[in-house]
């Protein structure tokens, strides 16, 4: 099992956001987290990556514990983390950008190689290079976010609610990418209130309710599940 | 290169060319000689401030570990006897360990809380120094500081003479300026912008954000205390009162006037300032109403400062060739 999250709970001040979940990621799928606001989803993401403490609870990858690590740790070791809204640093170039998330890499052969990966998956982002990144329109700024999280050579990406807010064709290319991020051998984590897209695209669903899991399971079971349907799936 | 860069190093180099030749330029006045020497430590210590605002942060307690350099470097003249060639690196590093303890936990705070915990604690260094009499001097401070002098090779030069001291001074504030140059054009540089824009996005990436903000404080505290160094040797006399919480106000003046976004604004700001406030003399205590006048005029109709003039003026151009067109 390449990432694994045991009885996580997460406390903001008395509130628990997230009421002891487990989950697991096997290396090369796709899992999705889907559920409606506030329930819990971008804690967990932010719990696996370091940004906020946990209160209870092991996450651990590839069969080290990464729990208590800090964030630019835990990003050393291969995860990278999407951000919910398609958070860029707007005032610079997209070059820039992309730079920045290969903020561990000295190496210079190195770096040109995930430049060059990233163009290949993106290659839009190669003819906008030295544009400002908040000039872009809103499909391509969520490709430099996720451009940026592929130049820290990650393992596992964790996709914060990419579609969110993007037109609809820009939806089905978003999807496409993350498509041939997972025959690159990649691993995603996404986060996603667009059920349906997110359940076509992973192996694996878990339905999140207010800070637990209702219910989890290969994501074509997840589809065919009455409760699912009239609950996420509106049918 | 682009246009516009070339034409910015162009203006650089005339600018440092301008001021080596100065004391030939002003028939070697004393007065002007001083003037320069002012703008020289007024520079090093706009642009190392600017230095902890690339990361978003105004330091207030940047003029007292000027200060820690300035006291550093004149007891270890007045007690032990060291020339200012080794008590300027000393200073800096001594200003540099104390700015490096004390950012752990100032670094923590953000947005306005870190502005008043830096006001405090360039207001505690400042009270100590008045404090101890004993060690410091008190609010009288510390007298006969002296000049250093080189005597090598058949060189012999006594930094007394106001034009030796003149070079001094531009020649250290050149280097300073140049290290932040490089700091700040390197992958460093963009790192720091980074965590200016966003630092939880910063985070996100993968940045150690706290580890940058205390390299980069005590970076910046690093020249503020080897200006401090050169500051006592050159006035031979310094006391707390100069080294208070005005004196970080009036750098953050000259970075604001300046301009923010680039380091042309702080050596621009400075330097433009200081000569301004000379002229100013006469007023007396009305100088620093003048300060304040500035200081909300630029933000009015300069915003940017006056770094943005030069392309202020190509746009002005450029709408006044097209309107004859």
């Amino acid at each position: 099992m390449l990432l694994e999250v045991e009885n996580l709970r997460v406390h903001y001040d008395k509130v628990e956001a997230v009421k002891g979940i487990s989950l697991s990621v096997e290396e090369g799928n796709i899992s999705t987290l889907i559920g409606a606001n506030g329930a819990g989803k971008t804690s967990i993401l932010k719990a696996i990556s370091g940004l906020i403490k946990l209160s209870a609870g092991e996450v651990r990858f590839e069969g080290k514990r990464i729990d208590h690590m800090a964030a630019h740790d835990i990003v050393g070791m291969g995860i990278a983390h999407v951000p919910e809204g398609r958070r860029l640093f707007g005032l610079m170039t997209v070059q820039h950008n992309l730079r920045l998330g290969a903020y561990l890499q000295k190496d210079k052969k190195q770096l040109e190689e995930s430049f060059e990966h990233v163009y290949r998956h993106f290659p839009i982002l190669k003819e906008r290079e030295n544009q400002l990144a908040k000039t872009l329109s809103g499909g391509q700024q969520q490709m430099v976010a996720m451009g940026r999280a592929l130049m820290a050579r990650p393992k596992v990406i964790l996709m914060d609610e990419p579609s969110l807010g993007l037109a609809p064709i820009m939806v089905s290319e978003i999807a496409k990418i993350i498509e041939s991020l997972k025959q690159a051998g990649l691993s995603v984590v996404l986060v996603e209130q667009n059920a349906s897209l997110a359940l076509k695209l992973a192996d694996r669903g878990y339905v999140l309710e207010t800070g637990t899991i209702a219910l989890e399971g290969k994501s074509e079971d997840l589809i065919g599940n009455d409760y699912v349907k009239q609950a996420y799936l509106g049918g | 290169m682009t246009e516009n860069t070339k034409m910015a190093t162009g203006v650089w180099v005339a600018a440092v060319a301008f001021a080596f030749l100065l004391p030939v330029i002003c028939g070697y006045d004393k007065y002007i000689l001083h003037v320069g020497i002012t703008i020289a430590f007024n520079i090093a210590l706009a642009t190392s401030m600017w230095l902890i605002w690339t990361l978003g942060f105004i330091s207030f307690a940047h003029a007292g570990f000027m200060g820690i350099g300035a006291y550093t470097s004149a007891l270890l003249f007045t007690s032990l006897g060291w020339s200012l060639w080794i008590n300027m690196w000393i200073a800096a590093a001594v200003a540099a360990l104390f700015a490096f303890v004390i950012s752990i936990p100032l670094m923590r705070t953000r947005a306005v809380y870190f502005f008043m915990a830096s006001w405090a604690v360039g207001e505690v260094i400042k009270r100590v120094f008045a404090y101890y009499r004993g060690i410091f001097g008190g609010w009288d401070g510390i007298f006969n500081i002296r000049p250093p002098k080189i005597d090598i090779f058949g060189l012999d030069i006594n930094f007394t003479s106001r034009v030796a001291y003149y070079y001094l001074a531009l020649v250290c504030c050149a280097l300073i300026v140049f290290a932040i140059h490089r700091i700040i054009r390197s992958r460093t540089g963009a790192i720091y912008w980074s965590i200016h824009e966003s630092e939880i996005l910063a985070q996100h990436v993968g940045i150690n954000v706290l580890k940058h903000k205390v390299i980069a404080f005590t970076t910046a505290c690093f020249f503020a205390g080897m200006t401090g160094a050169l500051y006592a040797h050159y006035h031979t006399y310094i006391n707390p009162k100069t080294f208070d919480i005005w004196q970080s106000e009036f750098s953050l003046v000259h970075i604001i006037v300046g301009g923010l976004s680039t380091l042309n604004g702080p050596v621009l700001g400075a330097t433009v300032l200081t000569i301004v406030d000379e002229l100013l003399r006469p007023a007396g205590w009305y100088r620093v109403i003048f300060f304040g006048v500035v200081i909300i005029l630029t933000v009015l109709f300069l915003p940017g400062g006056l770094e943005t003039v030069p392309a202020r003026v190509r746009a002005l151009v450029a709408r006044l060739r097209g309107r004859s067109d």
